[in-house]
């Protein structure tokens, strides 16, 4: 019975032991989980990076304003990303009202569809199909707004070809031109530029192979402006 | 109390700290990023955004953390008593965990089959929920066949 009593005893000595060097661990994992949680939420997301060699524009790309501003502004996009459509919606009209309306700022758009937006390559397809008729920003903005319709669906053309029916363009061209998939490859290698450019996010704002969010746009605007204009 | 090393209760507890960090990593991020910009592979922000991120109008993620936080304790609990509130804290780990497992099952299962995006950290959640799970079984096994011996 003593011995017995004796070994519980032992084994409830070293059980705590094990008992707080398991609390310390758990301590310790809690302290650092917290630490890295909080730094990644509060710290700004890096985005401000130098280019090495600045993207060769591809001329071909959608644009807006004076050819010869002084700042030209390129936004990297994804038309099924909730942040573009956050700017395309709340932001974008008074930039270009106060810049690219003043000729200040030539505004080019980039596409940059993100391999998880599974609908965001055809969406660029059929802006660009707008384009054609030239309704490219017109089209963006329907995008835009009706990103939650089209970007789970499965056949997403199909709303496309409604919103081209809406704004009145030719139906039957532009049902042709996605069906075609006229423009899938120029899409697909302003995916690829985007990626050679280090974009790391959309909406991505580049000025003079400068990176920009687009709570950054308008300060860096005007840096610009005032850089230009000496 | 069990006799038997008590490392598998540990590593549940260690599992379910690590989850209700990972959950509550994501619920900040629901509540504050996501809008303004969408990250390269950032398959979380398209998982988050979906309808599916929300279950009878709370976010998917609150759920996690409160899963988490109740396997916890209840791990915890197992490591200094057999019962929590009356009840028998090995079967009431494998319960929750089975909830949580089959909840995790289900989540897995939008992202590859209904949202065409992965994200990582609801994956790794999904990782330590069956982990956690495989121990509370095999807990209550070695509880079983204890009791048995006993009987004998």
């Amino acid at each position: 019975m003593a011995s017995h009593n004796r070994k519980r005893s032992n084994r409830r000595k070293s059980r705590k032991n094990s008992f707080s060097s398991f609390y310390i661990l758990l301590g310790v994992v809690l302290v650092v989980g917290v630490a890295l949680i909080a730094g990644s939420i509060l710290s700004p997301k890096q985005t401000v990076a130098v280019n090495a060699v600045p993207a060769e524009l591809d001329p071909t790309l959608p644009s807006k304003g004076d050819p010869n501003a002084p700042v030209t502004v390129v936004e990297y996009a994804d038309f099924q990303c909730p942040g573009c459509a956050n700017f395309a919606l709340q932001m974008q009209e008074s930039f270009i009202r106060d810049y690219v309306d003043t000729g200040k700022v030539r505004l080019v758009y980039h596409d940059f569809p993100l391999s998880q937006h599974r609908n965001a390559v055809p969406a660029a397809e059929a802006a660009r199909c707008a384009n054609e008729q030239g309704e490219f920003w017109q089209m963006s903005k329907m995008l835009f707004a009706n990103q939650a319709a089209w970007g789970t669906n499965a056949q997403p053309n199909g709303l496309f070809v409604a919103y081209a029916e809406q704004m009145g363009l030719d139906k039957a061209a532009f049902e042709k031109c996605l069906a075609d998939k006229t423009y899938r490859n120029q899409v697909l290698s302003a995916q690829q530029a985007a990626i050679q450019a280090n974009i790391m996010q959309t909406p991505t704002f580049v000025i003079n192979g400068q990176q920009y969010t687009s709570g950054e746009l308008r300060a860096a605007v005007d840096r610009a402006l005032a850089e230009a204009s000496n | 109390m069990s006799q038997t090393s008590q490392l598998p209760r540990m590593a549940a507890a260690l599992l379910a700290l690590l989850g209700l960090l990972d959950a509550t990593y994501l619920s900040l991020e629901r509540l504050t990023g996501g809008v303004l910009a969408c990250p390269v592979g950032g398959g979380c922000e398209v998982v988050q955004a979906s309808a599916y991120s929300v279950l009878l109008g709370i976010p998917v993620a609150y759920i996690g953390m409160a899963g988490y936080a109740a396997l916890l304790v209840v791990a915890l609990r197992s490591l200094h008593d057999d019962y929590l509130l009356n009840i028998p804290v090995i079967p009431l780990l494998v319960g929750l965990s089975t909830i949580g497992v089959l909840f995790s099952a289900y989540l897995v299962y939008l992202q590859f089959f209904v949202i065409y995006a992965i994200c990582f950290w609801c994956m790794v959640s999904a990782t330590f929920q069956l982990c956690i799970w495989l121990i509370a079984l095999y807990e209550w096994r070695q509880e079983r066949l204890e009791a048995q011996a006993a009987a004998h």
